[in-house]
């Protein structure tokens, strides 16, 4: 069946089964890797995106439910530059592997969108669906804290460095 | 094998301009494989005209921050920004191969203590080369010269370093030393160089490899390790939407289609049948029984043997004696195992998270009988490593499956493929015994552990690499394969007693002994690997033989540490930091624990209570010596993330085996500590000026025997067995 959904803010349609996972449609399909895959039960949020806003995890999500909806990814997060929480967690150096923080970021930005200045157990209660193997929580929980402007940021982030995967031969 | 032009031709990096050489000094006559004449020096660093500054890095980035140090330490010497200096990964070539272990591999907490000197000395010569050039081609003298920020400054001029790149390859290397103080960045916090790709979600791991016209395969494998396709029927998978081959391979059955999920989803159709492997008649119970017992009766190899430690336990004041068991554990890294394969007649491109990429090219070249220098392996950001990237299963697997469909693929494990079909940690089963003398020192120590060697394991995939490349494929596999005999017969692995062996307390009388036990279930690298068991056990029966003196754990273990400094040094200083006596969690109690691996002295101080029955960690206080820093922010956050990958297999983790196949499968029944569970936890680094130690795995081994010291001293049970439950 065709499914229409709008992605990042663009219109999109997939001829797809109507029981396939969000995660591999924009994946595989769409070719937008961003966003990870981890356990595909919803189990750890590495493939958490937004479904009208609200943090979903795409891999227990069948494409079918985003018919009419607007889907955002990490890559459309914002239109314009690091969101606030990119910023902190860049200066608080919050990834180690990095697999999952697409997912991390996605999952705090939702909650940052519904509550601007969230307590501790409110970021509990949003984050632990979220697994890091490498142990960023506690420097995940700062980096919500200082992007909802209730920390001071520390010093101004450095340019982005470049660094080539060698992908290509 | 290719010489370094040719190497660098290969690899793209082609173009003029400076490309400095460092020879790892003394590593040529180490390399087996390396042919006569064909040692070059190593390829680090490229000026290029146009003023691009590259680091090839050969160790790969999997969280630990290796990016950012390996950078900071060329930084340094070239005195310009880390940020200015675009990374690359770098090839596979025999000068890469690390010196601790004669293979080119990521691991053994080992890059910046390796590369400390080397790098800061291949980077020295660079500006010292430019600077010469410089002042040949400006008719100066070098004094009135700097360089600085990727420019050379003359007067009030900044040229680049580029202008200078063509004339600078041409002079020879100068001999230089690497600065010993007044660092413009090492020894600094700053941003992680590897942090704006991981937060704006452009960073690519293995997963994310993209090719043109490339498919996504699923493999089914056989519910237990080792198992081989004996028959198989499709029933009708190769039909299925957008699948697009189904083919067998000797572990199983895969589905290659446009996306994972078509291919997961025809997989389910296919049935196999399966040539069992003798795992499958073993079972966790049983297993730990035949452990128990051969720790009873099985007398084993000694591993370490000083004095006469079983006379001196049976004359001592004090003795205390207890048995220890730690179970097998999966890896679990985020990023599932993957692999991509693109072939042809005489080519065959691999990209993969790896943490040893020749061995990825030796297995490779095997299975489809290239040469290993028609081999070519891209690595890619790894999403985790922690040792499970040092086997290379998923490259054999898919190498496999592209040869078998003649399709570029790339292999996907699903999170229960990933638990299933792990290099597991090792389980194991302890005995020790101790005796004080009437002063409360330790008079004689025994240690024995009964479980499985690693290397009986890793030597079949890694001799394959180090074997030299003129040797027939045939012995090549026949040396390969001794290994499991060698190490279940013959030696002992060094993995196995590590920690057990340095176990760090003043003893004149000790042994140490290792039984062989291999039910069969493939066993690796597991971050700290033996001391991640040796740890819990050491630091847990230091502590029970306090309690038979009349001195605290801090008291007793200082009290025995006459000799070892630096382990003393962390000690009092997580006690002083940690308030020890005091807890600051009310209702909470304290234990610790110190370990020293990977070059680096770890103590850490865990406040815990019990809720209703359930382990709560509250706070852990960490002080490590690891001797000179190069980022002190990226130490403290490999301590945090030891610690937390410590406290999940303390609280945890456990794989069982049930007529051989794993019953654990995803984060339901193999649970990972997630933020409510999480302590606070604060890191004190020691101001050292000691030669530089490891830090991604040190932080690990001490914090189940410092959690499992605060749970005696809260509720009186002391808790030999991991993951900790309390009775």
């Amino acid at each position: 069946m065709t499914i229409r959904f709008t992605l990042n803010g663009q219109p999109t349609s997939l001829d797809v089964e109507a029981d396939m996972p969000l995660l591999w449609a924009i994946r595989d399909l769409l070719q937008l890797t961003g966003t990870k895959f981890g356990c595909g039960a919803g189990l750890c949020g590495a493939c958490t995106v937004h479904l009208d806003g609200k943090a979903i995890r795409s891999c227990s999500t069948p494409i079918a439910k985003v018919e009419g909806k607007s889907v955002t990814t990490i890559e459309g997060l914002t239109e314009n530059g690091p969101h606030p929480l990119q910023q902190a967690w860049i200066r608080n150096n919050v990834a180690q592997c990095g697999y999952c923080q697409p997912g991390q970021i996605m999952s705090a930005s939702a909650l940052l969108a519904q509550n601007p200045t969230p307590s501790d157990d409110d970021i509990t209660h949003a984050m632990s669906g979220n697994l890091c193997r490498c142990g960023s929580y506690n420097h995940i929980r700062k980096a919500i804290h200082e992007a909802a402007g209730q920390l001071p940021p520390q010093d101004e982030p450095k340019p982005a460095p470049r660094y080539q995967d060698n992908l290509e031969a | 094998m290719t010489n370094r032009r040719d190497f660098l031709k290969q690899m793209g990096i082609v173009g003029g301009g400076l490309i400095l050489d460092v020879s790892l000094a003394g590593c040529a006559t180490n390399f087996p494989h390396t042919q006569q004449g064909d040692f070059e020096p190593n390829a680090w660093l490229q000026v290029k005209p146009n003023n691009d500054i590259i680091f090839y890095l050969n160790s790969v980035e999997m969280g630990q921050g290796t990016m950012t140090g390996m950078t900071t330490l060329i930084a340094e010497e070239l005195n310009t920004e880390p940020y200015r200096i675009e990374v690359k990964s770098a090839g596979v070539h025999p000068d890469y191969v690390n010196p601790e272990y004669g293979v080119q591999v990521t691991g053994g907490s080992t890059s910046t203590r390796i590369y400390y000197e080397e790098l800061r000395i291949a980077a020295a010569q660079a500006r010292e080369m430019l600077l010469s050039a410089a002042s040949l081609k400006l008719e100066t003298s070098m004094d009135k010269l700097k360089a600085e920020d990727g420019h050379i400054l003359y007067r009030n001029q900044r040229i680049p370093f580029g202008q200078f790149a063509q004339l600078a390859s041409q002079l020879s290397k100068p001999k230089v030393k690497p600065k010993k103080s007044n660092f413009r960045f090492m020894g600094k916090s700053s941003v992680r160089l590897d942090g704006p790709m991981k937060a704006l979600g452009t960073a690519k791991y293995g997963i994310d490899t993209q090719l043109p016209e490339l498919y996504i395969a699923a493999l089914k494998r056989c519910p237990v390790i080792g198992g081989t396709v004996k028959d198989w029927r499709a029933n009708g998978a190769d039909s299925m939407p957008r699948v697009k081959k189904v083919v067998a391979i000797p572990t199983g059955v895969a589905v290659i289609a446009e996306s994972y999920w078509h291919a997961q989803k025809a997989l389910e159709k296919v049935s196999i049948e399966w040539e069992m492997p003798e795992l499958a008649q073993r079972s966790s119970d049983e297993i730990r029984q035949e452990f128990k017992t051969l720790a009873k009766e099985d007398d084993g190899r000694s591993a370490f043997s000083d004095g006469y430690a079983e006379r001196a336990i049976n004359d001592s004041v004090k003795v205390r004696e207890a048995e220890y068991s730690v179970p097998f554990l999966a890896h679990a890294t985020m990023e599932p195992m993957n692999c991509t394969v693109r072939l042809s007649d005489d080519l065959c491109e691999i990209w993969a998270p790896t943490q040893i990429p020749p061995v990825c090219a030796s297995m490779a070249a095997e299975v489809t009988g290239l040469s290993r220098n028609q081999v070519k392996v891209y690595t890619t950001l790894l999403g985790g490593g922690f040792g499970r990237r040092l086997s290379v299963d998923y490259v054999v697997e898919a190498t496999h499956i592209a040869m078998a469909s003649g399709l570029p693929v790339k292999l996907i494990f699903s999170r229960e493929d990933d638990t299933q079909n792990d290099y597991y940690r090792p389980a194991a089963h302890a005995v020790m015994k101790a005796g004080l003398d009437k002063d409360d020192r330790i008079k004689g120590w025994y240690h024995k552990n009964v479980n499985p060697n690693i290397l009986n394991y890793a030597a079949q995939e890694v001799a394959t690499a180090v074997l030299p490349d003129w040797m027939p494929d045939s012995l090549v596999r026949f040396s390969a394969n001794l290994s499991p005999f060698v190490y279940n017969n013959i030696l002992t692995d060094p993995a196995s007693t590590e920690g057990a062996v340095e176990f760090g307390y003043d003893s004149p009388n000790t042994e140490i002994r290792h039984v062989q036990a291999d039910p069969g279930l493939r066993t690796g690298y597991w971050r700290s690997v033996g001391h991640s068991i040796n740890a819990f056990i050491v630091e847990s029966f230091v502590d029970e033989l306090s309690y038979v003196t009349n001195k605290d754990p801090l008291e007793f273990r200082l009290h025995n540490l006459t000799r070892n400094p630096r382990k003393a040094n962390v000690l009092s200083l997580v006690a002083e930091k940690g308030a020890w006596g005091t807890p600051s969690v009310e209702g909470a109690s304290q234990g610790l624990a110190a370990h020293f691996s990977f070059g680096s002295y770890v103590a850490q101080l865990v406040e815990a209570s019990v809720e209703k029955g359930t382990i709560r960690v509250h706070r852990v206080v960490v002080a490590v010596d690891c001797g000179k820093t190069v980022n002190p922010d990226i130490v403290k956050m490999q301590m945090e993330g030891g610690v937390i990958f410590g406290l999940t297999a303390a609280l945890h983790g456990e794989i069982t085996l049930k007529n051989g196949a794993v019953q654990q499968s995803n984060f339901h029944d193999y649970p990972l500590l997630r933020m409510n569970e999480v302590p606070t936890i604060e890191v004190h680094v020691v101001d050292s000026t000691e030669a530089p130690g490891g830090a991604g795995e040190p932080g690990v081994p001490p914090i189940a025997a410092a959690l499992a010291n605060a749970l005696f001293a809260a509720t009186g049970q002391r808790l030999r067995q991991l993951p900790l439950k309390l009775a």
